[in-house]
């Protein structure tokens, strides 16, 4: 009796709550500015800046974080003076030295001042020790030094001249943390502190959700949005039934090709598409024979067709890449362009010694899920346009992620597809970081004195006229060689609700939460 | 309690030992003998093999494997399971965070399990050879059948995007937070900080997960439960009560449902480990942030000591489940002596 009572007394209790939140009509008080909701499959590993490599977490932090430079919005790499004031370049391009905004402070009301930057900076070294060297190279792998000049002034020296070195001083690594809320050896890994930027975080809840509130003394433009929620998706399909059903705003990385469809021309969802910055590649293992011949290699690159790979593989989520360098970059060329010409492809394999009657009996590599269902369909094609040259055979292989990369960086896979996101926006990570010997990690091992000698002289050279010169001959050198042969470029898509707007799209390929507005 | 019983509970106990330790050391040895390194996993894809030899030995991967064995389980003896390789938290605060969703989860759709799956299995046995007897076991086939993906997939596309009664992910609407955690359930929690808002709002989120799961298993215990009720139905007691003038519902589910129970606790607790491998997809599939979504993200990442430490607690958790049931088994049916 007693059971059936509390039975009873809860299913009323839980019946008359929801039927009062039901009638619960709006407007019966002032509501505040409703927040906007923008939806990510992608998930939090750690707010610990000098050590993060992931999408998110950088995107996280470029709402709640400045540098003493930021990269411009909407631009490919471009940067823009953030809580410097101004800066200054020494003669032999070694020495930056900054000076710092008067007036900024922390959103605990602490000052920016020199000692923060500093600190900022030093405590990279100790967590890389620590946690193991990650993101933090960025910072490590440049830089000489960084030392306080005055209360408002810093002087930075790098290693070397590096005309990427905006750039790099934009990346999540150096942004400017409160040495009152931040450990100088230890990393912060759960610590939302951030730093100075348009939002502050305010609460968040693993694999559910991040609030992100208005940084009221925040120097720069105010957001358009008081608050911004983002909310953790284990899958695309559910996200976008999410979108459709109201329960978020914004969809955002990363929509299936098959949500991406669904979700264009729906009613009251709005799609963009832009060019990114990932780019999808062929490696060859360079010294496996007959891999070691570049005509081979050229010879193979000529047998594909690009614009087929995006339409049929792909399913026009990509574009076709003619250079290691994707558009927009500086010194862009894509000299791959015109290059796709069958019979071409098979004079240079038949100067290799490989014909109808003696193809070329090769493997092609490929990792089924890491870069999306797709991937057994882009290697079926490559084979395919390989194979209708009638001098190759192809057999397909694969294996999972760990023990592709693996076996890729060991050497023991002669001929793979791969995929890269840049570290830093610059044309020297997609060249320098790839042909430079040792080439070892993405498993090329390629290595040719004259292609190093053409790379390290683009990423030595300040003047930007002479640089893209040299990044042209690179490109064009980069033909004949062939150690890697781009593919695709990949787009970013988003999806959003009727009515919100500021939605920016770039190559920096992290959404610009303060630009939007609903 | 009985020295037989007690002697039971002390020797199940002792068993489960050896159990969980051959279960752990197998998951050790498996996800270290597989290929893949989880420092190429976890670190950006320039890094050095510097940079990576740096990470090894910052998580202790370059110490001899039966060093790191003794290590893990001297560490699962105090409790400790270890640091997460993704970040430096410890494995049982992972677990403590994600653990919560997943029991909240795991009670509504034991609810609803037991709900259809019982009182349609009793309904069915009642009205043995009848359309509806029929209608039900086919029913039960067809639920115990469908993929839980699926099965989700579908309510999402109906009664969320389809209708927009119910929310399609989540346990919380965007924004909503409770006042105080206090267990972790939000349902509880809601109650607990008198939180109408919240406990509204967590049931919402609740129904479609819920029912997912819960109906996918009460396939299975509609069949059970029918089966069992058709057995104690032609027992003597029930007859006697019938000719005593005892109305057929009570005779039915008061009498014959209670005597139906053993078998069906017992598997209760056994499909208590069903449950949670099916929560792992009804968890990605409503991305509901609970152990399932933790483990498969960790396996994607290679993270050894979480996925190794969440299967321990996962053992750990269906060994207490199965010892609880058998020690029930007893006080259930008298006649059951240890």
């Amino acid at each position: 009796m007693k059971q059936s009572f509390l039975f009873l007394t809860l299913s009323m209790l839980i019946i008359t709550s929801i039927s009062l939140s039901a009638c619960a009509g709006p407007g019966a008080t002032e509501e505040p500015q409703e927040p906007l909701i923008v939806g990510t499959t992608d998930s939090w590993s750690s707010f610990e800046s000098a050590w993060v490599y992931s999408f998110h977490d950088w995107e996280l932090f470029h709402q709640c974080a400045d540098g003493l430079l930021n990269t411009i919005p909407g631009s490919a790499g471009e940067v823009e003076l953030a809580l410097a004031e101004s800066y200054e370049v020494s003669a032999d391009g070694k020495e930056y030295t900054f000076k710092l905004r008067e007036g900024v402070t922390f959103p605990n009301g602490d000052a920016l001042n020199a000692d923060a930057i500093v600190f900022s900076l030093e405590r990279i070294a100790p967590i890389n020790e620590a946690e193991g060297e990650n993101a933090g190279f960025l910072y490590t792998g440049y830089v000489e030094g960084v030392e306080k000049i005055d209360d408002m002034t810093v002087k930075i020296t790098f290693l070397d001249v590096f005309p990427f070195a905006p750039q790099l001083i934009a990346t999540n690594p150096w942004k400017i943390l409160n040495p009152k809320q931040w450990s100088a050896t230890e990393a912060g890994t759960e610590n939302t502190a951030c730093g100075i930027g348009p939002y502050v975080i305010t609460s968040f809840t693993e694999g559910e959700e991040t609030i992100l509130e208005v940084n009221e003394t925040y120097y720069g433009d105010p957001p358009k949005m008081d608050k911004i929620i983002v909310r953790y998706f284990a899958d695309s399909p559910t996200m976008a039934l999410a979108l459709k059903n109201g329960e978020i705003d914004v969809a955002w990385k990363s929509l299936s090709p098959a949500d991406q469809d669904a979700l264009t021309g729906a009613e009251g969802i709005k799609t963009e598409i832009a060019g990114g910055t990932e780019i999808r590649y062929i490696v060859f293992n360079a010294p496996t024979p007959p891999f070691d011949d570049p005509n081979v290699r050229l010879g193979l690159a000529k047998l594909l067709d690009r614009e087929q790979l995006t339409d049929l593989g792909w399913q026009g989520t990509k574009v076709p890449l003619y250079s290691m360098v994707p558009p927009g970059f500086l010194g862009y060329k894509p000299t791959y362009e015109g290059t796709e010409n069958v019979e071409e492809g098979k004079a240079l394999l038949a100067g290799a010694g490989f014909t109808e009657d003696n193809p070329l009996v090769m493997d092609l590599w490929y990792s089924p899920t890491h870069y999306g269902d797709t991937e057994p369909d882009i290697a079926t094609i490559i084979k395919e346009q390989w194979e209708a040259s009638g001098v190759v055979q192809v057999s397909l292989q694969f294996l999972e992620w760990a023990a592709y990369r693996d076996a890729g960086r060991a050497g023991e896979l002669p001929v793979l597809l791969m995929g890269w996101y840049p570290d830093y926006l610059d044309p020297d990570n997609y060249t320098n970081v790839f042909a430079h010997s040792p080439a070892a990690w993405s498993g090329s091992y390629y290595s040719n004195p004259e292609m190093d000698a053409l790379l390290e002289a683009q990423a030595s050279e300040l003047d930007t006229d002479k640089r893209i010169e040299i990044l042209e001959e690179i490109q064009d050198f980069w033909v004949e060689e062939s150690p890697f042969v781009p593919l695709a470029q990949g787009k970013l898509f988003i999806a959003y609700r009727d009515g919100v707007s500021g939605v920016v799209l770039d190559p920096i390929a992290n959404l610009h939460y303060f630009l939007l507005e609903k | 309690m009985s020295p037989g019983l007690r002697r039971y509970i002390i020797v199940r106990t002792l068993l489960t030992i050896p159990m969980v330790l051959i279960l752990v050391s197998l998951v050790f040895i498996v996800l270290r003998v597989m290929p893949g390194d989880p420092a190429l996993a976890i670190m950006r894809e320039g890094a050095s093999e510097e940079q990576l030899a740096a990470f090894r030995a910052a998580l202790g991967m370059d110490r001899p494997l039966h060093i790191q064995y003794f290590d893990f389980i001297s560490g699962v003896l105090r409790f400790d399971f270890g640091e997460s390789m993704v970040r430096p938290i410890p494995v049982t605060q992972e677990i403590k965070t994600f653990f919560p969703a997943t029991v909240e989860l795991a009670i509504f759709s034991m609810m609803v399990t037991t709900g259809v799956g019982i009182f349609s299995g009793a309904y069915a046995a009642k009205n043995r050879k009848r359309g509806s007897d029929y209608a039900i076991r086919v029913l039960s086939i067809i639920l115990y059948s469908l993929p839980i993906f699926w099965l989700g997939l579908m309510l999402q596309m109906t009664i969320g995007a389809g209708l927009g009664w119910l929310p399609v992910s989540g346990r919380l609407s965007p924004g909503m937070t409770p006042d105080r955690v206090i267990t972790g359930l939000y349902t509880i929690d809601a109650i607990l900080t008198l939180n109408l808002d919240l406990l509204v709002d967590a049931l919402k989120h609740l129904i479609l997960p819920s029912i997912t799961l819960g109906l996918v298993l009460a396939g299975f215990f509609t069949r059970l439960t029918r089966a069992t009720m058709l057995d104690v139905l032609e027992q003597d007691f029930i007859t006697a009560g019938r000719a005593r003038g005892l109305h057929e519902r009570v005779l039915v589910y008061k009498h014959g449902l209670r005597n139906a129970f053993i078998p069906i606790v017992t598997l209760l607790g056994l499909q208590f480990a069903l449950l949670l491998a099916g929560a792992i997809l009804t968890e990605t599939t409503f991305s509901w942030p609970g152990m399932g979504r933790l483990v498969v993200d960790r396996i994607y990442d290679r993270d050894f000591t979480t996925v190794q430490g969440t299967i321990l607690f996962f053992a750990l958790l269906v060994a207490g489940v199965s010892l609880i049931v058998d020690i029930l088994y007893g006080f259930l049916d008298p006649r059951i002596r240890y």
